[in-house]
């Protein structure tokens, strides 16, 4: 089970394997932060800087966030779609 | 594994990749789809409306809470603190109207907000609401008057006793229209500063509409003053290419400020109870040239793009490839919301859906992109009507 996780841990980035790992590296990020409570940062949107954290760190909080939210919902589906797409494709290659 | 395989698997995945994105990306908004229809066409209170006022109505019996979401506001701008205001009292009249068990606490929270934000103004004088360059020179008008803070107080107001009549507010408003029209009449385009020689299209056309509404409290007429405002405005105040009223000039008339997504969403709602042709002529030519529909989202652009001006305070952040205004997207609810127009309100809700990150717990909705003004605005769109439709049936119009 380990060498097998361990196995898909190390996929090649274009492979079937290798977008589902780094699809759940991204959705683990964007949970991560949002368990760190980084979502109350994006008001910087509307130029509001939350009290008791200087203004350029609650920037970089505000677009770490951002990146990762997007990441998460415009990559993670497209890396998991693709995924799947590529195993088709490949399943295909090898029967012909 | 060979450099051809590899090269071959590189493009098997960069196509795989091409394909989901092209899958996706025109699919997303299917997933953040919100529909208008539950807001546009209910007599009563949607939940999304009762959730947003569940917050509100916290921070109005929370003073530590409201200092806290308030202050952080008023370091970025003063005038978003009374803004929040204008369109939370809005929104609670509205509700009222829409179900008669709101009114007593509506009224309630309303009277609170009204009496300290007088007792503000008393205090520090209107410029407690202004931005700093208010004191920067001398107003033209003297003793200094804003038509930003008189025309919202006057809305304000007029709202409270359209909804249930108190006496004691009755002088407040005359008082209040007294300076409107003393401020506007004999003036070149008969037009009040907010700010020294600075006068907004937002502020004089709410000025308007608050006329309106005394006019259907007290028997008063001001459609003479209201009919040379916009024949002034089509005169003076129309940029030239887009046809939609400027959002900033001086007393003497010049423009200061184009069209802007911030101002004419407002403006044209304003206008509803001052010249219904005009305004809804101003929303189908905003929505002409400010409306942005990209893969199913819709959002606002500040400018037109024949007229693109500078980002300031008003105009918030402005999204760079995209050409979006979170700020002129939030006042796009309002003007789809009051002109009927769902096919918009709904794309809007769902770029909101998507990018401003609600979050809902016990009840309560807040958007975590957007501040207390912006959620107040959002819940005055989600309501608006009643109001406007009581100042109409009173006035016979």
């Amino acid at each position: 089970m380990r060498a097998r996780l361990k196995a898909w841990l190390k996929a090649p980035a274009f492979t079937p394997a290798g977008f589902l790992v780094r699809a759940a590296v991204l959705s683990g990020v964007y949970g991560l932060l949002s368990i760190l409570g980084l979502r109350e940062y994006t008001c910087v949107l509307s130029l509001t800087f939350p009290g008791g954290t200087p203004r350029g760190l609650s920037l970089f909080f505000c677009l770490v966030y951002l990146l990762s939210y997007f990441s998460f919902i415009l990559m993670v589906p497209i890396l998991g779609i693709a995924a799947g797409l590529l195993a088709m494709a490949l399943r295909w290659v090898k029967r012909v | 594994m060979g450099e051809e395989s590899r090269r071959r698997r590189v493009l098997w995945g960069c196509a795989a990749l091409l394909v989901a994105g092209f899958l996706w990306i025109p699919s997303l908004h299917l997933f953040f789809r919100v529909d208008a229809a539950p807001l546009l066409g209910n007599p009563g209170i949607s939940p999304l409306a009762r959730e947003l006022a569940a917050r509100h109505l916290d921070l109005w019996t929370n003073p530590s809470e409201r200092e806290r979401e308030l202050g952080g506001m008023r370091k970025s701008n003063a005038e978003w603190d009374f803004m929040g205001r204008t369109f939370f009292v809005l929104a609670l009249a509205n509700m009222a109207l829409r179900d008669g068990a709101m009114k007593p606490r509506a009224l309630e929270v309303i009277d609170q907000i009204l009496e300290e934000t007088l007792r503000l103004e008393a205090l520090h004088g209107f410029y407690h609401f202004s931005m700093d360059y208010a004191r920067a020179r001398p107003y033209a008008r003297q003793p200094a008057r804003s038509q930003f803070v008189d025309s919202e107080i006057a809305l304000m107001l007029a709202a409270r006793r359209l909804v249930g009549e108190k006496e004691s507010w009755k002088a407040a408003l005359r008082d209040r229209v007294g300076f409107i029209v003393e401020g506007m009449t004999g003036r070149p385009v008969l037009s009040a500063e907010s700010y020294p020689d600075e006068c907004w299209t937002f502020d004089n056309a709410n000025a308007l509409a608050s006329l309106r509404m005394a006019d259907a409290l007290d028997g008063t007429d001001h459609r003479p003053l209201c009919r040379a405002w916009v024949q002034s405005a089509k005169e003076h105040l129309i940029h030239p290419k887009t046809g939609i009223l400027a959002s900033e000039y001086t007393l003497a008339g010049s423009t200061l400020d184009g069209p802007e997504g911030s101002s004419i969403w407002m403006v044209s709602h304003a206008l509803q109870l001052v010249d219904g042709e005009f305004a809804r002529d101003q929303y189908a030519r905003a929505r002409k040239e400010l409306r942005r529909r990209i893969c199913g989202f819709d959002v606002s652009r500040e400018w037109p793009v024949s007229a693109r001006g500078e980002v300031d305070i008003d105009s918030g952040l402005v999204i760079p490839v995209i050409d979006a205004s979170p700020g002129a997207s939030g006042l796009a609810l309002m003007g789809a919301a009051a002109f009927g127009d769902g096919e918009f309100l709904s794309g809007l809700l769902g770029s909101l859906e998507m990018a401003a990150f609600p979050s809902r717990r016990g009840g309560r909705l807040r958007y975590h992109a957007s501040n207390q003004v912006g959620d107040s605005a959002l819940l005055y769109a989600t309501v608006l009507g009643p109001l406007w439709d009581e100042v109409k049936r009173r006035n016979g119009t």
